[in-house]
């Protein structure tokens, strides 16, 4: 039965300049799940992707991702569900991109992350808040097609860059 | 095959740290197979239980959902509503009376081996005897094929104001569970 604390801070990181790329490696496999939070700003619009790997990221059509997501904009509301497959990395659906001082809130489980059996399925929520414009909840769930333990994570803004005060934490949940 | 029930003793947690969130038992399904999998003898000391799970079932078609039940009531006191995206549109669907709530979706037989879906399921003040118990669950699967997979929100309620002491999980269509699915409860506490 279980022996220390269950939910783990790993890693935390808040951006005083605008960047590219946010990375979590060498991340250990003591744990079941992990959980990453996020509030996030893009520099453009564009989507939030994610790329995972052992060792090093996996750059290869190894993903694919399926998303459904309630959009409202200036008045309109619609739902949708996108699917993509062998693709080069996950993505979280909608814009990481918001006017002003708003940040988009991310929840992402990598479940399973370190098991040497299973392909690791990625469930997320990424939530737009905003006054007026383009915002919404999504779901998202993503699979990346190798049995590796994941021990490196890396976010990217599909060309654009997260902007200053973005943050990502890195969580660690264990099991009896 | 052989349903997995887990029962939770009172000092199965002293070893763990003072903390928040805390496991309290977790099943890893073994070759053969489970019917099954309950988490029976909750003690009533959380605010809140939270399942994280992966699995895959039996079932002869690429993907399954799982029925989630309480204390052994299998009759008609649990209504569920969900959201979900196929890949190509969006959906709604609730149904009152039902014998349990679901959560969706999984993978199943047809999928590509290795494949399991996942979902975090929240089950909120489980033990208050004063209301029915309402549940929330985030879960989905991606076969990295052309054919309809699911992601997207289920909820639940329970409609019964007994504490819950017992949770079952059943493949919805298959008759077991895979090797390697895997089960995990946690306690949420509150503040004192």
């Amino acid at each position: 039965m279980p022996a220390g604390a269950t939910y783990d801070c790993i890693a935390t990181t808040t951006l005083g300049s605008a960047q590219a790329t946010v990375t979590f490696s060498s991340i250990s496999g003591d744990y079941t799940d992990l959980l990453i939070t996020g509030q996030i700003k893009g520099t453009q619009n564009a989507a939030l992707l994610l790329r995972v790997g052992n060792g090093s990221v996996d750059t290869g059509s190894n993903y694919s991702v399926t998303t459904f997501a309630a959009r409202y904009n200036q008045g309109s509301v619609d739902v949708a569900s996108e699917r993509y497959s062998s693709i080069t990395s996950i993505y979280a659906s909608g814009s990481t991109w918001y006017s002003g001082t708003n940040f988009g809130t991310l929840q992402m489980n990598l479940a399973n992350y370190s098991n040497t059996t299973t392909n690791k399925t990625i469930i997320t929520r990424l939530d737009t808040v905003e006054n007026a414009n383009y915002c919404g909840p999504s779901a998202v769930v993503g699979l990346w097609r190798s049995t590796s333990a994941i021990n490196i994570v890396t976010f990217s803004n599909n060309g654009g860059n997260f902007d200053v005060g973005s943050t990502f934490s890195l969580y660690g949940i264990k099991a009896a | 095959m052989t349903p997995i029930s887990l029962g939770i003793f009172a000092s199965a947690n002293q070893g763990a740290a003072a903390g928040s969130f805390e496991s309290i038992a977790t099943v890893t399904v073994g070759a053969g197979g489970s019917s099954s999998v309950t988490f029976s003898s909750i003690p009533a000391t959380y605010t809140h239980l939270q399942i994280r799970n992966i699995a895959r079932t039996t079932a002869s078609q690429d993907r399954d959902s799982i029925k989630l039940t309480f204390n052994s009531d299998t009759g008609s006191n649990y209504a569920r509503h969900s959201l979900w995206g196929s890949g190509s549109a969006a959906s709604a669907y609730g149904a009152a009376s039902e014998a349990y709530v679901l959560l969706t979706d999984f993978a199943a037989a047809s999928a590509t081996a290795s494949i399991y879906g996942a979902a975090i399921t929240d089950i909120l003040d489980y033990a208050n005897t004063n209301k029915y118990k309402t549940v929330r669950s985030l879960g989905g699967v991606d076969l990295n094929a052309a054919v309809t997979v699911y992601d997207g929100l289920n909820s639940g309620l329970w409609q019964n104001t007994n504490a819950i002491t017992s949770i079952t999980l059943t493949p919805f269509t298959g008759s077991n569970f895979a090797q390697y699915s895997h089960f995990a409860l946690y306690g949420i506490k509150g503040a004192a």
